[in-house]
């Protein structure tokens, strides 16, 4: 018999912890505990469309089991922007921060575990927490420093260097995820991708 | 750094501490030792206030007269990529969120007078003062909602669009931006920036 999801919760809350506490080192435990119980735990079937370009729903989530890929569409293209596994954080952040039409895709690779906030109860632990607040404005410039680094890379590496530089940081997603997502993702097409992987 | 008369400085200082005052509201002792760790600095046109590496990688700056250009080089040719005017706060993003060097370059369009600060004299005010703290996550967030809104412009937006909402955004200094650089920031030849604004 499957087990049920929330015999798994306190192992996420666990590495909810541990990657908050990643990002901000001095945040009091008790201050950190109150705001992770408010997270809720839920799963989801392989390719479920978490949330559709075009909608916002204002909720931040921590992958505990599972693999989520991040796109837009252009000139009727799917372009793959992120590929995140366990232990990450997302949110539609531009949307919720703007108020514009969130144009990203959610999308679940895998059968997923989430945890899940809702963003007016995670923002109202800013005002009532100082680390709280700190933790949040780390979180954000990591956010914005992922974004930063992306283009960076797609400017000024070669698709083979890109390539390795995914293959260093993402070993594992290499067999999880589908190669024209990769491909996608690195901003090269499928061939350009096994060519390089053929020399490897 | 330039000597300037108390009285100046003090002016200075209070022409940021209105500007902050924008995002939220701060005590006055928090929002004074805030603002006192910024110094006045003067720099002639064709400067570079900040360069690619990590030069100056943890300042700050805020216009208080004059504009830049920030670009960097791609194959022999520099790619504008945006514009900072009076009031408007100016750093290496690449380095202090993400800890890559920097790749931009941030010129001076015209001479220019500039508040500097060392952003590890700032985070110290952050951990005593929670409005403070409140106020560098509005910040944050205001500049990486900035950078998500200008990555999508640039990739849906076509011409013609993009060149409507720069004069918008940048109405009251686009007389004061060679032609060549707005073209660049848009993506378009000079020629062609020259055809739209004979439509306009």
């Amino acid at each position: 018999m499957a087990k049920r999801i929330d015999s798994y919760l306190p192992v996420y809350q666990q590495h909810l912890r541990e990657y908050l506490l990643k990002i901000s080192p001095n945040t009091p435990l008790n201050e950190l505990e109150e705001l992770i119980q408010c997270f809720t735990i839920e799963k989801y079937a392989k390719n479920t469309i978490l949330l559709p370009a075009g909608v916002n729903n204002n909720t931040v989530y921590f992958i505990g089991k599972g693999l989520v890929r991040i796109f837009y569409e252009k000139d009727g293209k799917e372009i793959t922007n992120w590929l995140l596994e366990e232990n990450s954080m997302f949110a539609p952040t531009y949307s919720i921060l703007s108020g514009d039409t969130n144009y990203f895709t959610y999308q679940l690779l895998e059968n997923s575990h989430l945890l899940k906030i809702d963003y007016a109860v995670w923002e109202s632990y800013y005002s009532k927490y100082h680390a709280i607040e700190r933790l949040g404005r780390r979180l954000i410039s990591v956010y914005y420093g992922a974004c930063m680094r992306k283009t960076v890379d797609v400017l000024f590496l070669s698709a083979e260097e890109r390539y390795q530089l995914f293959v260093k940081e993402h070993q594992s997603l290499l067999n999880r995820v589908p190669l024209r997502h990769i491909a996608s993702y690195l901003g090269i097409t499928q061939e350009t991708l096994s060519r390089i992987r053929a020399k490897y | 750094m330039s000597k300037i008369p108390e009285k100046d400085i003090t002016l200075y200082h209070s022409i940021l501490a209105k500007e902050l005052l924008q995002y939220t509201s701060v005590p006055e002792q928090d929002l004074q030792a805030f603002v006192s760790c910024f110094e006045f600095h003067e720099y002639k046109k064709k400067d570079i206030i900040i360069a690619p590496g990590n030069t100056d990688a943890f300042k700050i700056f805020f216009i208080l007269k004059g504009i830049t250009r920030i670009y960097y080089v791609l194959e022999d040719k520099e790619i504008t990529v945006s514009f900072k005017m009076e009031n408007n706060v100016v750093y290496n993003g690449f380095t202090i969120f993400s800890g890559v060097p920097n790749i931009d370059n941030h010129e001076a369009l015209e001479d220019l007078q500039v508040l500097a600060a060392n952003i590890d004299n700032l985070e110290p005010l952050l951990y005593k003062s929670h409005p403070l703290e409140h106020l560098a996550r509005k910040i944050v967030e205001k500049n990486y909602s900035s950078f998500i809104r200008s990555n999508y412009n640039r990739m849906f937006l076509p011409a013609e669009e993009r060149y409507d909402y720069f004069m918008r955004e940048m109405s009251s200094i686009v007389n004061r931006i060679p032609l060549k650089y707005v073209a660049s920031y848009l993506g378009i030849t000079p020629e062609t920036l020259s055809r739209l604004r004979a439509k306009h």
